[in-house]
């Protein structure tokens, strides 16, 4: 079905970007970290569950984009954190654009005066 | 792309993060998850019950973690194969006529390969067999259309045509006395036989395990006789004392000529 196959490219796209910027903003993080700044920042439109968060957590690190480590909490608890590469930077950069280009483009055609 | 292929390719067999790794990742991210929803004023049960719905299920975030971590048709193949074992085992008459089915075939294209190799592929097992080639005389057939025949060559001609051949190095001539009656110590026993010109072992390259091969004055007396390793091995015990004893033929034997 390629419609669904589309939707969850797109979906994969857009998680890929939003974890990339959070890592950016708020530096390395672990991923229920991620995941409730996700909620947060959304006011709880994006609720990302483990089986959607940790394989996309785990592809960007396949690529080279983020860096996981293990490490400890502030409470002293064993936890993996992810940090952004360089090469995640420069990504981060590119998917921005693009993504401001699609959304004017989108904007310009959704809204155009008649 | 590239890099995150060759990453799961690698994922597939070694260094890669394993399963205990994943798990634990997964159980703290439930357990925060559960500290959240109870700050939240959630009673705790009900915490963990949400928290473990909301985060989804760990078998299912392990499933999707394991395709991403090697290659996906390494896993899905994987996963076919236990399937298909299942399956097959559900119906045990429908898989044994299929074992069957593929052991005929398989049994029969290896007999056959096996004969090909022997008899095309392998190389003859006689010196320099590239070096081999084999004369045969082509008559037309009396009837129009019919495929040539061949014909033996007489002993006369076999001579003419060592003399006059530029391009070989040597011939020798082979001719087939076909199965043959042997007295033996215990009675008797049928071999294959062939008479040859005297250097046919020489230009082969076949030497005598015990005794010795033809030699050019054995031309003078046809009755020597070499037998081969199978032979001696079977119908004569491996004795030694073979050598230089008589061998019976039952029967007449066509005279050299």
């Amino acid at each position: 079905m390629p419609h669904r196959g589309q939707k969850a490219d797109v979906l994969q796209g857009t998680l890929d970007l939003m974890v990339l910027q959070t890592l950016a903003v708020l530096g390395p993080l672990h991923g229920y970290a991620i995941a409730s700044r996700l909620e947060q920042v959304s006011s709880g439109a994006l609720q990302l569950n483990m089986g959607t968060l940790y394989p996309g957590l785990m592809r960007l690190e396949q690529r080279g984009l983020v860096h996981g480590k293990w490490g400890v909490t502030a409470n002293n608890r064993k936890a993996r954190f992810y940090r952004l590469t360089s090469a995640g930077r420069r990504e981060l950069d590119n998917e921005k654009a693009e993504w401001d280009r699609i959304a004017s483009i989108m904007h310009a055609l959704l809204h155009e005066a008649s | 792309m590239l890099r995150e292929w060759t990453t799961r390719l690698w994922g597939t067999f070694r260094g890669r993060r394993d399963d205990r790794d994943l798990e634990q990742e997964l159980r703290l991210h439930l357990e925060l998850a559960a500290e959240d929803a109870r700050r939240r004023g959630h009673s705790p049960d009900q915490s963990t019950r949400d928290a473990a719905i909301r985060a989804g299920g760990i078998s299912q975030a392990m499933e999707a973690l394991r395709d991403q971590r090697g290659l996906p048709w390494v896993a899905d193949m994987a996963q076919d194969a236990g399937y298909a074992i299942r399956t097959l085992r559900r119906s045990p008459s429908f898989t044994t006529v299929s074992v069957l089915t593929l052991a005929l075939g398989i049994g029969a294209t290896t007999a056959i390969y096996s004969v090909v190799d022997t008899v095309l592929l392998q190389p003859l097992p006689f010196a320099e067999p590239d070096r081999l080639v084999r004369l045969v005389e082509n008559v037309p057939a009396r009837v129009a259309g019919r495929p040539p025949l061949q014909r033996a060559v007489s002993y006369q001609d076999f001579l003419e045509w060592r003399t006059r051949s530029g391009t070989l190095y040597d011939m020798f001539v082979v001719g087939s006395l076909g199965a043959r009656t042997v007295r033996t110590r215990e009675g008797t026993a049928r071999l294959w036989g062939a008479m040859t010109s005297a250097d046919a072992f020489t230009l082969l390259g076949a030497r005598a395990l015990l005794g010795r091969t033809l030699l050019a004055h054995d031309e003078s007396n046809p009755n020597v006789v070499v037998i081969s390793f199978d032979t001696w091995r079977r119908i004569y015990q491996s004795d030694a004392d073979v050598v230089g004893s008589t061998l019976e033929l039952i029967g007449a034997v066509p005279a050299v000529g």
